[in-house]
């Protein structure tokens, strides 16, 4: 409850279920009429709908015993065909966000819709494969989301058999297409990813990600742990597969450089809440919300100096 | 004198298939008071730099070069005088503040400790400096953070502990390795502003190492950026940023995406970075370098120093005035 920034009790909450600056598909590129190859299509052009969504830990035990409201009434669309970037520091409920989106969390309360079908809180196992063929996570740390015994090529062939039976020579023949597209080469399909560099096992997982033919990619601080010279060229490999799949990305990050290269539409979340809103421009450019501001002042940039706040450090003691 | 000075430090480590180069040839200079950046990509021997001066190498690595800190050799000490020298002259502080604090003590105990260790303090004089030092880091709850364990406090507040340990005994150079990556960015911001007003309070010099070129402008006097086991430039923050002398500094400023401007494509350094063991002959960075000609892959190629900037460019000159400008599309950023 320590609020380390001046002044926004209240206001935070007012904004955040109210959403004041929602402008959903404003400066999106090509929100409407793009519908998806599978045909089921988004309700008003969002392929995501998310209300009213909450998700409650409990940690510790006996009189140790604390809740946390990772996520406290949520709401967001995303437009077919833009870039929703998440954008928020540790404890903001960004990646629980991503979490219960792609099926890897249920929510305690509210309402996913996907691609026009609502999501169950508890769905079967032809349900779950389902959506997983809608929508695919793209993790920070390749290190952990590839199988170091696995080659990159065999990863792969295990998503095209799992979602659309593809298999022998014709598996093959997609590995190397979908290797080409990341900007590897057909031989990469023979490496293990301790044979590969940072770079390019980030790029096994986008291609394996890829395969499944989703309609969402869920990029989790996808290009975070990359050195810069790689970032932009990650950075730059997505925007092109998102023009030419015309898929939709919600983007998590903490990184507000990031923000303003990839998306049309950003959203500031803070211990759980949406605190503010609205086209990725209108937000960087002119931040209303006390804590998107100190965000932005916070980066690094020409001439940038880092600031003493007094008396920060209460709300970061863990009680 | 210079607090530090590497003279030609050369680092190799063994390996199956022979021996692997980390360092090929590191020589730079810290002045006393003074703060300098090491900046460079993962595997660019920034942080194994480091290493050579607390002579924390790996084991079995092979160094070759000289360390004089404060003129003298670190690298002909023995156990003993290395052990004072650590203690008395140099302080490290790295990326993860857990790994410095053991888990089982107090936040007191580690400081109080270390006081009574390094300066001979009686247990309750150190105790009352101990709270000084808490409370210039920032933290304002002294009590609580003295009787917290390091897992009921967060990063940002562990680091600012660790901070305060490295600075109580005012050692002459403040060795930082990445001191803020793992942190949120609004708690980098406050973390930086702390460790360079106590360094420039007790001017102490300072080597940061980080992959940020804005966060080490912002808290550096000079900067050196590391390429393949090497310095391929050193400048002031400002002359960096307006005129690069180096391709790679020129491309590395600008693929880094801008918190103002979006670039319809973020120009792009090709190929990845290379290590120092697979480095031929001429210059480190001809492979991926848009301006390399022939001529650069042969021979070594010097780091020349002009005033208080360096280059090690094969064709410095003819490219001053073409790096000066940026190769993104949106020069004026």
């Amino acid at each position: 409850m320590n609020d380390d920034v001046k002044g926004t009790d209240g206001g935070v909450i007012g904004r955040a279920g109210g959403g004041s600056r929602r402008t959903a598909g404003a400066g999106g590129s090509g929100g409407s009429g793009a519908k998806g190859p599978g045909g089921a299509g988004g309700s008003g052009g969002n392929v995501i709908e998310i209300s009213g969504l909450c998700k409650r830990f409990v940690t510790g035990r006996g009189s140790g015993r604390r809740t946390v409201d990772a996520l406290d009434d949520v709401s967001l669309t995303v437009a077919d065909g833009s870039c929703l970037a998440v954008v928020g520091e540790s404890g903001s409920g960004k990646s629980t966000l991503a979490r219960i989106l792609v099926g890897l969390e249920a929510a305690d309360a509210g309402e996913v819709v996907l691609a026009g079908r609502p999501v169950a809180r508890r769905p079967r196992r032809a349900e779950r494969r389902a959506r997983a063929r809608d929508i695919q996570m793209v993790f920070q740390d390749p290190n952990g989301s590839l199988n170091r015994r696995r080659t990159a090529g065999s990863a792969i062939s295990e998503v095209l058999a799992a979602h659309h039976r593809v298999t022998g020579a014709e598996a093959r023949r997609r590995v190397e297409e979908l290797l080409e597209q990341v900007g590897l080469r057909p031989a990469h399909a023979r490496s293990l990813p301790g044979e590969l560099s940072g770079g390019q096992r980030q790029r096994v997982a986008i291609a394996r990600a890829l395969a499944a033919e989703p309609r969402v990619l869920v990029l989790d601080e996808a290009v975070a742990a990359l050195d810069v010279s790689v970032q932009a060229q990650v950075l730059n490999l997505l925007s092109e597969i998102r023009r030419d799949r015309r898929l939709t990305y919600l983007f998590i990050t903490h990184d507000l450089s990031v923000v303003r290269q990839v998306s049309e539409e950003v959203v500031v979340m803070r211990q759980g809440r949406i605190v503010e809103r609205g086209s990725t421009t209108q937000v960087l450019d002119d931040p209303q919300h006390p804590y998107t501001r100190l965000l932005r002042d916070s980066a690094p940039r020409p001439g940038w100096r880092p600031v003493r706040a007094i008396g920060r450090d209460a709300a970061e003691v863990e009680a | 004198m210079s607090v530090l000075e590497l003279d030609d430090v050369r680092l190799a480590v063994p390996h199956p298939s022979g021996d692997r180069t980390l360092l090929r040839g590191v020589s730079l200079s810290v002045a006393p008071g003074e703060a300098l950046g090491l900046v460079g990509e993962s595997g660019s021997g920034k942080s194994m730099t480091l290493r050579t001066v607390l002579r924390t190498e790996p084991r079995g690595a092979h160094v070759a070069g000289r360390v004089l800190l404060d003129g003298r050799d670190v690298r002909g000490l023995g156990p003993a005088e290395l052990r004072r020298v650590r203690a008395e002259s140099l302080a490290m502080i790295s990326q993860d503040p857990r790994a410095a604090l053991n888990p089982l003590l107090r936040v007191s105990r580690f400081l109080v400790e270390g006081l009574c260790d390094a300066r001979g303090d009686d247990e309750r004089t150190a105790t009352r400096r101990a709270r000084d030092l808490l409370a210039q880091v920032g933290i304002a709850d002294v009590d609580r953070c003295m009787n917290s364990y390091p897992h009921q406090l967060s990063g940002g507040m562990l680091q600012r502990v660790v901070i305060a340990a490295a600075v109580a005994g005012s050692p002459r150079l403040l060795l930082a390795d990445e001191p803020t990556t793992a942190l949120d960015v609004t708690t980098q911001s406050e973390v930086m502003a702390i460790l360079d007003e106590q360094r420039r309070e007790r001017g102490m010099s300072m080597i940061f190492v980080t992959h940020d070129l804005e966060l080490a402008s912002a808290v550096c006097d000079r900067i050196a950026v590391m390429y393949a086991g090497e310095i391929v430039e050193i400048s002031t923050p400002e002359r960096l940023h307006a005129a690069p002398r180096h391709p790679y500094t020129r491309l590395l400023l600008d693929s880094r995406p801008s918190l103002t401007a979006r670039a319809p494509v973020l120009p792009v350094i090709p190929g990845r970075p290379v290590a120092a063991y697979e480095v031929g002959g001429g210059c480190a960075f001809a492979g991926r370098c848009p301006w390399s000609e022939p001529g650069c892959t042969d021979g070594e190629i010097p780091l020349v120093r002009d005033g208080d900037r360096a280059v090690r460019c094969a064709r410095e000159e003819e490219l001053a005035g073409e790096l000066a400008h940026a190769t993104g599309t949106e020069a004026t950023a």
